[in-house]
């Protein structure tokens, strides 16, 4: 019996990250979500990212 | 008696300040009240409308104050609480837009997450998912564009700690009755399903519905799970959890045929897990299957007719007919042909869904010989140019090559229109079949673009002094947000035929195909 | 709090041409007390100069570009680990080589537009073609923002703004009442200035601006709002000005901003105001006719008559802030109405 199965009995508690609209159909039947206005740290630039981390 | 507050050098966000306006004035007991910035004239207004307070002058314009006419000190100790609740809201989610832009944000307001949906660019996909494994959360991947061997370190990270790595490239998924991205709204029962494919999986599980069965869990694995490099992982662990679940009692399993000894893998442990299990491998060896114990299925469809059989406690049989009569049948074959022109020989089929055109092409193939394809069967058959049909030619749009850069079509399925029209202006073309989805992730009307076009071909065919068949199967249920009768309905007055499954569409285009004009 | 924290090399995006200069003096360490101001979640105020009350924003692309704001790929200011007060040591802005940058003087933006406009339609007559087909759009898309601006009006977010100011049918409030009659006056003297401009009346060099710095005191600071809705109104108020008085120049001669008799007016108005410091610095930029680039936009759809677009920018301007944006809204539609008909004899 893994830890899958114990997923099976909770109530889903769904973090959504990208497609805005997967989020709205969660939120249209009532499901606990959360969306993340997911975006790349610094515009993607790895190097920037990094130096930006002491900040955020 | 007027109370005063003054949070000095404190700045809060106007929205912030007009509910604190609002709300302040709404506290049981309070007369009459004034919040705002200690400017002069602010404190003059508030002087005017009988809010005086000494203390007022000390309030200088970079402060924040709360003035208030209140009946006793009880209730102005109600209003410093209000005040104080809705300052620290600023920084949390204040409204139900609140999109946080980390998962660790996510975390701080929602501490119970148990499950992501990822749909963000390939490239960054990776880290996303491991992110949320590291924070116990199961994981849905539908974005592809992932490296082989990064699935790879995925599942196998996330079955050590038991968790759910559905992907990458997975697009659908139904976990505790909640359909996940592109799925269909099924009545709860108690087959379990494992799918490595999407729209595989949306077909099977729809017509388990409108057969009268229901689903407890149905969980994908992306298309690559049962590769040799990534060796069948998830597949087996989501296997594994149906097996020991106690609502489900019989378990369909459906996917392109696995690698020889992955497929062997599969099926021992399903065999020896006891439940019923319907095999539906696609174009695979029945055989193995068979010697196993376990029940394979010639299509989709028939899959899901003996996964309901079975929970019905009665005997699978395999379905390769249609639900109309024979004679219905062959009048739909006339009514569709006559009036064609010998010039129109081949197959266009169209497809959103890239299972259910992988079922058609492999249904088809043994008449046919060739069919020219995006995602051929065999390698020789691949089309040189996408934009040109070949002879007879299946087309997954929702395939690469189709999407770069633009939304999969059942979100936007003006490609696939357009090239119906075109289509339709090919001489040679004896019939188009076509497949529209509905459900969840699905657009809110995907009829609309599709019966536009259906008009316009046939209208182009009639003008050229031909007959064009456009066959059509609406994958769904009644429960779908989109109506499913609605849509099957639009679609046939436009003038298509409609029929009930992939599979019956599939056989009625063959005898389409094979009528001699 | 006295935290040190870098924040360094933040990638600039675009900017405005005055932040532009206000970045160059940044590198030349001309400032040496740099501090947070305030925090929130789609802008991060700094303070450069406590004593000469000099601002600068960090924002990101959900907002439009401001006068003194830089434009960073930064999602939620709420994210960084810094505090109001913090100190900032250290502040080094990279600017990207083909960084964007826009002109936020709307009489720059104006004479643009016009030169462009009028030397295809320019006769000798005093009242060009040309300025009669902008006077009508004018006209018209007064009436257009008018009713528009009303239909937000019903909304209970906006009833305690200064809103119901632009018809006396609206229901008014504490505010309105408080601060019509205030206004009114500075009417009086904004149109006086302006009908002697027009008519090119020499008396218009002895008149003394100064009558200005007690009607601002009389006005500006009023309202809910680290920005109060008087001091929205105003900024509002003064970049009509400065249209109305491009218009009545039209034709002539660039002319730098100190010369707007708008200027003269704005300076005195804000003399002696007391109001929010990061108010007094936004009220600072107006008076130096710098604005958004969502109000530099509407002016030219007004020139235009492009009424998709004057709605879109409506909708943009007024959803700013609590009430910040339809205060700002109010400003420009009354100030327009009110001075446009009186000069124009509409």
């Amino acid at each position: 019996m893994s830890k899958l199965n114990e997923l099976f009995n909770k109530k889903l508690n769904v973090v959504n990250f990208g497609i805005e609209s997967f989020y709205e159909d969660l939120k249209k039947q009532n499901v606990e979500a959360i969306h993340v206005d997911w975006k790349p740290v610094a515009g993607g630039d790895k190097d920037l990212a990094n130096m930006l981390s002491d900040l955020i | 008696m007027v109370k005063l507050d003054i949070k000095k050098g404190a700045y809060y966000d106007s929205v912030s300040l007009m509910i604190i306006s609002k709300d302040v004035k709404k506290v049981p007991g309070v007369k009459e009240a004034l919040v705002g910035m200690g400017t002069d004239l602010n404190k003059e207004i508030s002087h005017n409308i009988g809010l005086n307070s000494n203390e007022l002058d000390t309030v200088t314009a970079n402060d924040f104050f709360v003035v208030a006419s209140v009946e006793n000190e009880e209730i102005w100790q109600n209003v410093l609480l209000k005040v104080e609740e809705l300052l620290n809201k600023k920084k949390e989610a204040t409204s139900a837009n609140y999109y946080p832009p980390t998962l660790s944000s996510a975390l701080k307001i929602k501490k119970d997450l148990n499950m992501a949906i990822i749909s963000v660019p390939g490239k960054y996909a990776k880290d996303v998912a491991n992110d949320c494994l590291d924070n116990n959360i199961n994981v849905m991947l539908f974005s592809d564009n992932v490296s082989i061997e990064d699935e790879k370190k995925l599942k196998e990270k996330a079955v050590s700690k038991g968790l759910l790595m559905m992907g990458p490239d997975c697009g659908t998924a139904i976990i505790n009755n909640t359909p996940l991205a592109f799925a269909n709204v099924i009545t709860p029962g108690d087959i379990g399903i494992v799918g490595a494919s999407g729209t595989g999986t949306q077909e099977v599980s729809s017509l388990i519905d409108r057969y009268g069965g229901g689903v407890s869990q149905v969980i994908g694995t992306g298309g690559r799970d049962l590769k040799e490099e990534i060796g069948g992982i998830m597949f087996s662990f989501a296997l594994q959890s149906l097996i020991d679940d106690k609502n489900t009692k019989v378990i369909l399993l459906t996917s392109k045929p696995p690698a020889a000894d992955i497929q062997t893998k599969i099926l021992k442990q399903a065999k020896d897990g006891g439940k019923p299990t319907v095999v539906s491998f696609v174009g695979a060896d029945m055989t193995e299957i068979e010697k196993m114990g376990l029940i394979p299925s010639i299509s989709l469809e028939d899959a899901a007719k003996k996964a309901v059989a079975i929970s019905k406690g009665k005997t699978p049989t395999t379905f390769d007919g249609f639900d109309l009569s024979d004679d219905e049948i062959e009048k739909i074959v006339l009514d569709a042909t006559k009036g064609m022109k010998n010039t129109q020989k081949y197959l266009r089929a169209l497809y959103t869904g890239g299972t259910i055109c992988d079922e058609a092409m492999k249904m088809l193939i043994k008449d046919l010989g060739h069919i020219y394809s995006n995602i051929p069967l065999n390698k020789e058959d691949k089309l040189a140019d996408k934009n040109i049909s070949k002879e007879h030619t299946a087309l997954d749009f929702g395939d690469d090559e189709f999407t770069v850069g633009r939304a999969h079509p059942m979100i936007d399925p003006s490609l696939r229109a357009e090239r119906i029209i075109k289509e339709s202006l090919d001489e040679t073309t004896k019939v188009i079949l076509c497949d529209c989805v509905i459900g969840y992730g699905s657009n809110p009307d995907p009829s609309e673009d599709l019966c536009d076009a259906i008009i316009k071909a046939k209208k182009n065919a009639k003008d050229n002094g031909r007959v064009l068949p456009i066959v059509c199967e609406v994958l769904g249920t009644n429960k779908d947000p989109q109506s499913f009768d609605e849509t099957c309905e639009k679609i046939k007055n436009a003038g298509a035929i409609i029929m009930p499954t992939n599979a019956q569409a599939v056989r009625l285009t063959k005898k389409i195909i094979n009528k001699e004009i | 709090m006295n935290n040190k924290f870098k924040i360094n090399d933040i990638k600039i995006e675009q900017l405005s041409l005055d932040t532009y200069d206000l970045i160059k003096e940044i590198k030349k360490n001309k400032f040496k007390q740099i501090k947070i101001h305030s925090i929130f979640k789609n802008a991060l105020n700094i303070i450069l100069d406590e004593e000469k009350n000099i601002f600068l924003s960090f924002i990101n692309s959900k907002t439009t570009i401001e006068p003194r704001s830089i434009c960073t790929s930064i999602n939620d200011f709420l994210e960084i680990n810094v505090k109001e007060n913090d100190e900032i040591r250290d502040l080094k802005l990279q600017l990207k080589d083909n960084i964007k940058l826009t002109d936020l003087s709307l009489t720059n933006n104006l004479q643009n537009y016009f030169i462009r406009e009028y030397t295809n339609t320019k006769n000798n007559s005093k009242e060009s073609i040309y300025l009669k087909r902008i006077k009508n759009n004018i006209k018209e898309s007064l009436i257009f923002i008018k009713n528009n601006i009303i239909e937000i009006a019903s909304k209970e977010e906006y009833s305690d703004s200064l809103l119901p100011l632009i018809s006396s049918e609206l229901k008014q409030n504490y505010y309105t009442n408080f601060i019509k009659d205030r206004i009114i006056k500075l009417d009086e003297q904004t149109i006086k200035i302006f009908n002697l401009l027009f008519n090119e009346d020499k008396e218009l060099s002895n008149c003394d601006y100064k009558i200005f710095s007690s009607l601002g005191k009389n006005i500006a600071g009023l309202g809910i709002g680290l920005t109060p809705s008087s001091d929205d109104f105003l900024k509002g108020y003064i970049s009509a000005l400065y249209f109305i008085e491009s218009l009545i120049i039209l034709g002539k001669n660039t002319k730098p901003t100190t010369d707007y008799h708008t200027y003269k007016i704005s300076n005195n108005l804000l003399k002696k105001i007391n109001t929010t410091n990061l108010s007094t610095s936004f009220l600072h930029n107006a008076k130096l006719g710098l604005f958004s680039s969502d109000i530099i936009k509407l002016y030219i759809h007004i020139c235009n008559l492009s009424l998709n677009n004057i709605k879109k920018d409506i909708e943009k301007i007024s959803s700013f802030g609590a009430t910040s944006g339809i205060d700002t809204l109010t400003g420009i539609y009354y100030s327009l109405n009110k001075n446009f008909r009186e000069v124009y004899k509409w």
